[in-house]
């Protein structure tokens, strides 16, 4: 297959938090030092060439990206200082934006101000929407009316998640459809590498080998493999409970709420540990100068840190059956960045959920041999 | 103290310089830090491409040097200070070290290190050896005078009751020298980046990961064992790697700049090893190999012939695994290109070459250049000057470069030092105009 050329991927990525990629001789240092690179190919230098050859369908079908943890060893290191391990973020921010179909994930990732204004916008509408509620005490009547119906609400935001979920359906088949899985499952042993992936994503441990073998040692509590570990896990307990809480109220009118309550404190208590903890890191990182934060990365740990916080907030509020104005103020703003982490989930950080799975089980696939193939291959002299 | 040029360091190219200024009829004060003159080249094993005993070509020219009757040699001794005088010339602040002995009474003949109890490690062995407290620094050191280091002597007295000629002086106190000369060349030369700089290649602390000049003296004639032994456990080894740019070519460790002998000497080391090993496998690990001058991509071709395994690919870790061998983890630029562990017994890292002294400290507009090396802007129609007039610089002081270069830097640079000298103290009545 003929590679087409782009020849301004390499200036396009940069916009995406890469360094200076085409300072890269190629002398094998980044692969050669990384904990995570396997037998069967050059990672992260293969990226890099086909980033300098401006190969970027190759780029944007790749599942490399996401075999990356960002441990920052080969960027530490590099004789070129080209930080390979910027470049490997960059190109996740950067797959994430090309299947984004409103187009306004890549001003996201590449425009942090755009960034900020569309997230303080949105929180603006989200907030506003939210003090229509009819008995809302925070605004004015006569500004919002204070009218509308708890149940217009709930419709309204039912049909825009409908929505969403359909674009982020979208999105997803057409990562599915360009990075080539399809064609792998053929004769492969897709239930293997389902269980691998379940495996992988209980334990990380791919993303604790990454740091297992850096020379400069991160203690425990911001540890990347515990932090992440705790993030994802914590977050994964906070939906279902809310799941729950959503079936056994409504839909089955139960009164008991404490499986999902139970759940949902120690959920998100470990989530807020594990994103200060992150947060901690991103602050304190003894290899700065390898790893950077940029806009897109700290507002999601942002939004995770307040929304956890102002959760439990609300949680005390609820136990101790008290009100308050204050507490009011708590909800707005925590129901609001909750809808917008929700809206915003397909084009920023946070779609690296369905990402890196994905490309995951799309690299175990490519590395195990068809069964077929293995069977019947004849031995060739 | 008068004489019409100060050489500053004592290696080939001071030695080179001070001798070609000698033959002038200029008088030279040649000033060494270390006890001898011979510096770096003369604790070498064998020089490329002609593979020359190292010794044995640079002992004639220290004994030249030694012996002429317009140099004075000043060693054990360091600069503190050149300042300029308002009729041009330089007054040199000089300060001689104590060696604890009187050395016009002293007759070399080592009685004081054969009764000295205390073993301390030898420098000059780049610590792979050990050496007598007090001692002469290597056996063809010149001077042959022994050193003491207060430091680990415990004062015992047993030199001082068995030197002959009675000439130990445990109260001998540093000396300061003032010498007025015409002009000032600097031959202050080089030393290797730290062992220890990168975390990846065990930082210094693996046991049979050694620098190149660790590699030549297990190589040299009169080296600390005699033979090539791996420093863990004296065992010979038999799978030998070379490292190349392990300390040069490398942003990331503040030397992104080539240090141009490495590829030169790890084949030269490999050519060694393979005559003293025969049986021993030798690869050299490299990113490119830089064969620049005469005779040399002859010479790199000839390591191939040999049978020394050239590998395209830059050693990213070294771990030390059982019995202190090492797995060196790389990736191919050729053939396969993915990650693999080579296994080898003894690793020598070709460190790279940064300067040995920084002229800047001194007040006066001697500069260096962003490399650290002593800035040459008259280059290259003029490479002898340096951005302050009547101060010369040549060898490695101004940058990387082999004993061929630094020898016809060094004559280049008496050549303007002896320009200079004509004009301003003509050897011919009427100068040279």
């Amino acid at each position: 297959m003929a590679i087409q050329i782009e020849p301004n991927v390499l200036k396009d990525l940069k916009a995406y938090g890469a360094g200076d990629v085409s300072a890269c001789f190629h002398c094998g240092n980044c692969t050669a030092v990384c904990p995570l690179s396997e037998n069967g190919g050059s990672f992260p230098r293969r990226m890099i060439r086909l980033g300098q050859i401006g190969a970027k369908r190759e780029l944007l079908a790749s599942a490399e990206p996401w075999l990356c943890y960002g441990c920052g060893e080969c960027a530490q290191t590099c004789p070129r200082e080209a930080e390979p391990a910027e470049y490997m973020a960059s190109l996740r921010r950067y797959q994430i934006a090309h299947l984004d179909p409103t187009g306004l994930g890549r001003l996201w990732f590449k425009v942090p101000a755009f960034a900020l204004i569309l997230s303080l916008a949105l929180l603006g509408v989200l907030g506003a929407f939210l003090l229509t509620v009819k008995g809302s005490r925070l605004f004015p009547q006569w500004l919002f009316g204070n009218t509308v119906a708890y149940e217009t609400i709930h419709t309204v935001g039912m049909v825009v998640g409908g929505v969403l979920l359909a674009l982020l359906l979208g999105s997803f088949a057409t990562l599915v459809r360009k990075s080539g899985l399809v064609p792998l499952l053929k004769g492969r042993n897709l239930l293997g590498a389902l269980a691998w992936l379940g495996g992988e994503l209980v334990t990380m441990k791919r993303h604790g080998e990454c740091e297992a073998q850096s020379a400069i040692p991160v203690p425990r509590r911001k540890n990347p493999r515990v932090v992440h570990w705790a993030i994802m896990w914590g977050f994964i307990a906070l939906g279902v409970a809310t799941a729950l809480d959503f079936l056994f109220i409504y839909f089955m009118g139960w009164t008991i709420v404490w499986p999902a309550r139970v759940l949902g404190t120690v959920g998100g208590l470990v989530m807020l540990l594990g994103v200060s903890g992150a947060i901690l890191r991103r602050l304190t990182d003894p290899k700065a100068g390898t790893r950077r934060t940029r806009f897109a990365d700290a507002w999601v740990l942002f939004f995770l840190w307040v929304l956890a916080v102002t959760g439990f907030w609300l949680e005390i509020v609820v136990t101790l059956r008290t009100s308050g104005l204050v507490h009011d103020w708590v909800l707005v703003i925590h129901a609001a960045m909750a809808m917008e982490l929700v809206l915003l989930f397909g084009m920023t950080k946070m779609a690296h959920v369905l990402y890196r799975p994905f490309m995951l089980l799309k690299h175990r696939l490519e590395q195990t041999a068809p069964m077929a193939e293995t069977a019947a291959s004849p031995s060739v002299p | 103290m008068k004489a019409h040029t100060l050489v500053i360091g004592a290696g080939i190219a001071g030695l080179q310089a001070a001798l070609d200024l000698a033959e002038q009829g200029r008088q030279v004060v040649l000033v060494e830090k270390n006890p001898s003159i011979g510096g770096r080249m003369i604790s070498l094993s064998k020089v490329y491409p002609t593979l020359d005993c190292a010794s044995c070509i640079t002992t004639p020219r220290m004994a030249s040097v030694a012996h002429h009757p317009l140099i004075h040699t000043l060693t054990y001794t360091e600069v503190l200070g050149v300042a300029k005088n308002e009729d041009g010339t330089f007054r040199a602040h000089l300060r001689k070290k104590p060696r604890y002995i009187e050395e016009d009474k002293c007759i070399g003949c080592k009685r004081c290190e054969e009764v000295c109890p205390v073993y301390i490690r030898d420098d000059f062995e780049h610590q792979l050896g050990a050496k007598k407290a007090i001692s002469i620094p290597f056996t063809n050191a010149i001077p042959q005078f022994p050193v003491l280091e207060p430091q680990s002597c415990t004062w015992c007295g047993a030199c001082a009751n068995a030197c002959p000629v009675d000439c130990i002086d445990f109260t001998q106190e540093s000396r300061d020298l003032f010498v007025e000369v015409d002009a000032v060349l600097l031959a202050t030369g080089f030393q290797l980046t730290p062992i220890d700089a990168k975390a990846q290649y065990g930082g210094g602390k693996l046991r049979n990961v050694i620098s190149s000049l660790q590699g030549e003296r297990l190589l040299a004639p009169h080296g600390p064992y005699g033979r090539v032994l791996r420093p863990s456990d004296g065992k010979v080894p038999d799978s030998i790697a070379f490292v190349q740019c392990a300390g040069s070519r490398d942003a990331s460790l503040g030397v992104p700049y080539c240090s141009r002998v490495c590829c030169m000497y790890a084949i030269k080391q490999a050519m060694l090893l393979s005559g003293s090993l025969p049986t021993a496998d030798i690869t050299i690990y490299y990113m490119d190999i830089r064969a620049f001058g005469k005779g040399y991509e002859a010479f790199y071709q000839n390591a191939k012939a040999m049978g020394i395994n050239f590998v395209k690919a830059k050693v990213g870790r070294i771990r030390e695994i059982e019995d202190g061998n090492l797995a060196l983890r790389i990736e191919r630029q050729e053939g396969t290109a993915q990650p693999e562990e080579a296994q080898h017994d003894l690793v020598i890292l070709s460190l790279g070459l940064t300067p040995q002294w920084n002229p800047g400290q001194l007040a006066w507009e001697v500069k260096t250049a962003s490399d650290g090396f002593v800035a040459t802007p008259g280059a290259p129609l003029d490479p002898a000057a340096t951005t302050q007039d009547g101060v010369f610089a040549c060898g490695t002081a101004t940058g990387p470069k082999d004993i061929v270069d630094s020898i016809m830097e060094a004559g280049n640079a008496a050549t303007e030092v002896g320009k200079r000298l004509e004009i301003r103290a003509p050897m011919v009545p009427g100068g040279a105009s």
